[in-house]
Parts: structure tokens; sequence; C-alpha cells
């Protein structure tokens, strides 16, 4: 799901990256607020295990490969603003260092993954947890669901991102100048694979993690959880 | 970090992350088309063949070109990219732990 240097042509990228900058800005700020705290040693442990997550590539069906992004997790534990953040601290890094995903399309892959796949993910949990207690199974199931929801939500969009590209870039005789395959082919091409292992995996790992979390931790998923802020749904 | 090699063993691309000379060779040709029903340029597409070479990582496919052993430089890599998070926090709690108004 990184998208490489060229599949996307530099206006795009411009979109792209213009896209990103006031949820990156939005995001700094929220996090700023709360550098006193442990806040950044936790986003940086969860920008580290996505970084790490993302170098288990799983075969998928039809012989692509692919691998969860841990956008599910960062999320329901840190919330989309932080979790954004935590991811596109890992992707910028894979770029640059190891030349995963292009540099033009950082915004992009961080457009996709970080920011839709976080606010996606932190809707799902927010909206299938709602107040029950941390220790449930409800809420270890919304774990699951948040990543599911968050990497298809990511995944869709970089398809669509791929797909729109032999439309608006061509040359005179209609040869795609960046990525060659249209919507038609791009999307179930990048969706059979997410819907199924890939989402799967990020289903687990989400779900893997919160359910060690709720016996060791909970109140590190307390922190972000809906109705901490009131008092409510506290205790397991 | 130990176990991230396993993810070595899943052979193939992802879709969409073909380097421009996977279109050239018809052994991935072939791959390319599978996974996209049945299609694939002959060529790499202008600009994704001008545009893939704009920088160069430092170690490229987590593999550090150096070492000859696939599985320790994915390790080498993860721990490398571990560091690097880490020291981009501190880097950023240095920076905004400043005083505001200056």
């Amino acid at each position: 799901m990184h998208i490489p240097d060229g599949y996307l042509s530099p206006s795009t990228c411009a979109v792209a990256y213009a896209s990103a900058v006031p949820f990156w800005y939005v995001a700094m700020g929220k996090v700023k607020r709360r550098l006193h705290s442990r806040f950044l040693p936790l986003i940086s442990v969860f920008s580290a295990f996505s970084f790490v997550i993302m170098m288990f590539n799983l075969p998928l069906p039809g012989g692509t490969t692919g691998h969860a992004t841990g956008v599910g997790l960062a999320a329901v534990v840190l919330g989309p603003w932080a979790g954004m953040l935590a991811i596109s601290v890992a992707l910028v890094i894979q770029a640059v260092f190891f030349g995963d995903g292009g540099i033009t399309a950082i915004g992009a892959n961080c457009f996709n993954i970080a920011i839709v796949g976080s606010l996606v993910a932190s809707f799902v949990y927010r909206l299938v947890a709602g107040l029950s207690p941390m220790g449930s199974t409800r809420r270890l199931l919304a774990a699951g669901l948040a990543g599911y929801a968050g990497i298809n939500a990511a995944a869709l969009i970089t398809a669509i991102e791929f797909g729109l590209q032999p439309m608006l870039f061509h040359d005179a005789a209609g040869t795609p100048l960046y990525a060659p395959y249209s919507l038609a082919i791009a999307v179930p091409a990048m969706m059979i694979g997410h819907l199924t292992f890939a989402g799967f995996a990020e289903f687990l790992v989400s779900a893997g993690v919160v359910s060690y979390l709720q016996r060791t931790d909970p109140g590190l998923l307390a922190r972000e959880a809906p109705g901490a802020d009131i008092g409510l749904a506290t205790g397991s | 970090m130990i176990l991230t090699p396993l993810g070595l063993l899943a052979v193939g691309s992802a879709w969409g992350e073909w380097a421009p000379a996977d279109f050239a060779k018809p052994e991935s040709r072939r791959e390319i088309a599978a996974v996209s029903q049945g299609q694939a340029p002959a060529i790499a597409p202008a600009g994704l063949e001008r545009l893939s070479s704009i920088w160069t990582a430092p170690i490229p496919d987590y593999a550090p070109p150096i070492l000859k052993n696939a599985s320790f430089g994915y390790v080498l890599s993860a721990m490398t990219g571990t560091g690097l998070i880490i020291l981009v926090s501190l880097l950023l709690s240095v920076f905004g732990a400043r005083p505001r108004n200056v």
C-alpha cells in the first residue's frame, strides 16, 4: 500500500501533501498540549510497532503481497490524532531511509494510511465499543473491527488514487504516464487482498494487542476511550 | 523484531509497487498481468520511469547493501527504523518543550 515514486503524477502528489498538512497541523497542536505527560514516548512506541508490523509481508490471494499496518491499534490507544502522527512518522522513515513508498508520495501515503486509516478506525472503534467496560469482549471486537475498517479504507483510497491516474494523465496517444491501471483494475486488485488476508491480519493485530492490554494495562485503553473524559467506562 | 524475516517469505510484490524494470522482464510482466486482469504495459509508463529514480534510499528495500544475508539485513533494518523513530520523538520532545513565547 506504500505508493512508490512515479505512480502518482506530481500534481496528484501536491494535492495529497496539501490535504495531509492541515491534519498534521491539528494533530501536532493536540499532541503539543500533552507533551508534559508520557504521551510522546507512547506515540513513538506505537509508531515503532507500526514500522515493524509493516515489515511482515503476507502472501495475498492472487499473487501479490500485503501487510497489516498497526493503524487500528494506534487509533484505539492513542486516539485518531496522535495515531495519525505515529503512523506518519513510521511512513516517513520508511520512505526516506528504506525506499518503501516514494518521497513524492509521502503526502499520499500518509493521507491514505495514517490519516484516513486512523479516522476511520477511530470512528468504528467508538461506534462499536460504545460505553462498554474496558475489559469487555465487545471492546475487543471493536478494536479488531477498527483495524479491519481502517486498513480497508486506506487500501480503497490508495486504489482510487492509482485508478484515477491513467484517466487524468496520459500522452496524446492515450498511453498512461504514471500508474497504468484504471479504477476497474486497481480497485479489485487492491481490495481483494485487503478485504481478506491483510484486513484479517489487521483485525488480529488490533484485537490481539488490545486483549493483552485489557489484562495488563486497562488504563492505557481508558485514556482515549469514548466516555473516558466524562468519567464513564472505567473499570472492567 | 527477531521474527521480521518471516515477512521475507511472502513471494511476489505488492500490487502497484513494481519497479519500472519489472515491466520489461517477461517473468515479472507475467506476474503483473496475472494480478491485473491480464493486462501489463509492454514498457514502464514514461512518468514512472522518470520519477522512480528521484530518490535513492540509504537502505533500499530493508536490505543494507553491504550485507549478504537478507534475513539479518531485515532484522537490522527493523532495529534501525525503530531507533530512528525514537530519535525523531526525542527531537520532537526537545523541540516541543521549548517555551512557547520565544
